[in-house]
């Protein structure tokens, strides 16, 4: 019986030099052993509300900073004011209010949900098709909702039906019709096919990327429209956004959660989790339903935003270890915190010009990746 | 315990097992011998669950399996697979506690009784010591023996185990077929052990049962099954069987022609 350590995994990622860094800064924080033994402790209460403060500040910080500045305590006190049953006395100016409240935090809440949003769907890929360098777009979600969003901004499309912005439900359609038909295409009578799926989706990606190139080619001078969505970014964003992404990324979020002690058995092998009582094909269809219509939701809303989905995860690992059950949720306040502070230096860095955030997680993301990947070979 | 009746399955066309009956009973330590495609993996991916027979039934303690759900399979039928993934990332005890799948609901985290329940099966294996050591650090018998505490943690009473030394060197072939009949020795239950070796086979188990072209050939004491007749119509080999030296079981050695 070989037993083969499938060292391709994110597993090697663990004992990259990385590490060791990571140990130091861990210990500093409350963060635990790197994912020692990380089964004997329950929930982990202490990495999670570290998680959420990391977050809570760099929502603050970003709600902050701005042409017109808003000293961190004023911001958490106009928030509380539009909490219920909170009464406070106005001691800002109203300008501060409401560009806190109608410009700025709409943003961020909307990066802040999107980030965690790919950052759980990216860490899901990763497990259901053990590849570490599976990402939230890697079977068709991207090019779906690219070549939908290209036909609506350039084939004369209305903006709004009935009020409604066409876009997004478009966008939201485009990626989930291009995971479905891969999903399709890779379904046989003994229930869904990782590999073939994946090639599937690489297939789709080419010919739905092409569709869009062909459209570009043959329409409107300016592309910018299209451009700047497939970069990505939350110029646009509304609270109502926020609203609409959250049932999903909390029902995804959930479902996947639910799963998360059956993708670390999924992490030996198809065969040896069916021999420990995993309905695999289940499992396998929630995880990537769960996965995708996050990704599809938030991508309709905010465009296509790269790095975030392959980083944050790993990042988590690195520090916490790879039992999924930590890995979810502790990649989902990762990413949001990622978003929202890469948001914010989109908006600030060449200011009043704004970068689109794709540019600035690809500019941190990318080379982080390329670290990593040498950590390994070193390895 | 276990009970096999009239097993047919057949794969693309092509019949793998051919009315294929089998009891073990509490207590027993069965070897299941036979050339390469006469149905050994099958079987023991139909007991636990991974293929459906075409027709035929398998009990357990009077249960039917193939009508269970998977978990509840899983409490009743633990496999040592001949081929395993580990997480490299992940320790000793972390995989053990895995085993506990089957007796946990969706959110549900390990308790004090799981932890016990691991460490129990580590202490078994000989390998408590390790528990907090990743898996990528670990030999190639001491993952072995990982696997095979895996496996107790799901306190099934039928083990399975698919050519568990298959891989191994000499010396630790035999310590994880020590280990094996010791542990049996302790936890009782039955146990069906998939194997190539049939000198090993012939020493470590209470009874044979050798398979070919997906039935039933010959079963009974070692000294039954292993004959020179039988070796040379279901391998087509030609061998010599001798005494071992300690406790007389028979030594299969190939004849050269």
């Amino acid at each position: 019986m070989p037993v083969n350590l499938t060292f391709d995994h994110e597993a090697l990622l663990v004992r990259a030099p990385l590490t060791k860094n990571l140990k130091l800064f861990s210990k500093a924080l409350p963060l635990g052993r790197t994912a020692r033994a990380s089964n004997l402790r329950g929930f982990p209460w202490g990495r999670v509300a570290f998680g959420a403060l990391l977050l809570l500040v760099s929502a603050i910080v970003a709600g902050g900073v701005g042409s017109v500045a808003i000293p961190p305590l004023d911001t958490v006190r106009i928030i509380a004011s539009r909490l219920p049953f909170v009464e406070i006395s106005q001691t800002w100016a109203d300008t501060s209010g409401t560009i806190l409240w109608n410009l700025r935090l709409p943003r961020v809440v909307l990066a802040g949900l999107t980030g965690a949003a790919l950052a759980v769907s990216g860490a899901t890929y990763q497990g259901l098709f053990r590849n570490p360098l599976a990402d939230p777009y890697l079977i068709g979600v991207a090019s779906g909702a690219g070549l939908a969003a290209t036909i609506v901004l350039l084939a004369g499309v209305p903006v709004l039906i009935l009020g409604f912005s066409v876009l997004p439900v478009a966008a939201f359609l485009g990626a989930v019709t291009a995971v479905t038909l891969a999903y399709l295409i890779s379904r046989n009578a003994d229930g869904m096919h990782l590999t073939t799926l994946i090639l599937a989706g690489v297939a789709i990606t080419s010919l739905t990327t092409g569709i869009t190139t062909l459209i570009m080619l043959r329409s409107a001078p300016d592309l910018r429209p299209v451009f700047s969505w497939l970069l990505g970014g939350f110029n646009s964003a509304q609270w109502t956004h926020s609203a609409m992404l959250l049932p999903y990324l909390l029902l995804g979020t959930g479902a996947i959660m639910a799963y998360a002690r059956i993708m670390n058995l999924m992490q030996l092998s198809e065969e040896h989790a069916k021999q420990m009582g995993v309905n695999v094909q289940r499992a396998k269809l929630v995880l990537l339903a769960a996965a995708t219509l996050a990704t599809s939701a938030a991508v309709s809303f905010s465009g296509l935003i790269g790095f975030v989905g392959l980083i944050a995860p790993h990042a988590v690992r690195l520090v916490w270890g790879t039992d999924y059950r930590y890995l979810v949720p502790m990649s989902a306040l990762i990413g949001a915190s990622f978003m929202i502070v890469a948001d914010l230096a989109a908006r600030t860095v060449a200011s009043p010009a704004e970068l689109p955030v794709g540019v600035v997680t690809a500019f941190c993301g990318a080379p982080f990746f390329l670290y990593l990947l040498k950590a390994r070979k070193a390895n | 315990m276990l009970s096999i009746r009239d097993v047919h399955f057949s794969y693309r066309g092509k019949a793998i097992l051919t009315g294929l009956s089998l009891d073990v009973q509490d207590g027993e330590h069965v070897g299941l011998v036979g050339p390469n495609g006469a149905g050994k993996s099958t079987l023991i991916k139909i007991i636990s669950g991974v293929l459906r027979p075409a027709s035929g039934s398998v009990h357990i303690n009077g249960a039917d399996i193939t009508a269970m759900r998977p978990h509840e399979r899983a409490r009743l039928v633990a496999v040592v697979p001949q081929e395993t993934h580990l997480p490299a990332g992940m320790t000793v005890l972390d995989l053990v506690l895995l085993g506990r799948n089957p007796h946990m609901k969706l959110l549900q985290w390990e308790g004090p009784d799981d932890r016990a329940v691991a460490i129990r099966a580590m202490e078994l294996t000989n390998i408590d010591q390790m528990a907090d050591r990743y898996l990528s650090t670990l030999s190639g018998g001491e993952r072995q023996r990982a696997v095979v505490a895996m496996a107790l943690a799901q306190e099934s009473p039928v083990l399975l185990m698919d050519e568990p030394t298959s891989s191994l060197d000499l010396a630790h072939q035999a310590k994880v077929l020590d280990m094996v009949a010791e542990l049996h020795q302790k936890r009782r239950g039955a146990v069906l052990i998939a194997m190539h070796d049939l000198t090993l086979a012939a020493q470590y188990c209470h009874r044979l049962v050798m398979l070919s072209e997906g039935r039933t050939y010959a079963q009974g004491q070692p000294s039954e099954v292993l004959t020179v007749e039988n070796i040379s119509k279901v391998y087509g080999a030609s061998v010599f069987v001798l005494p071992h030296p300690t406790g007389g079981t028979p030594v299969v050695v190939g004849r050269r022609e």
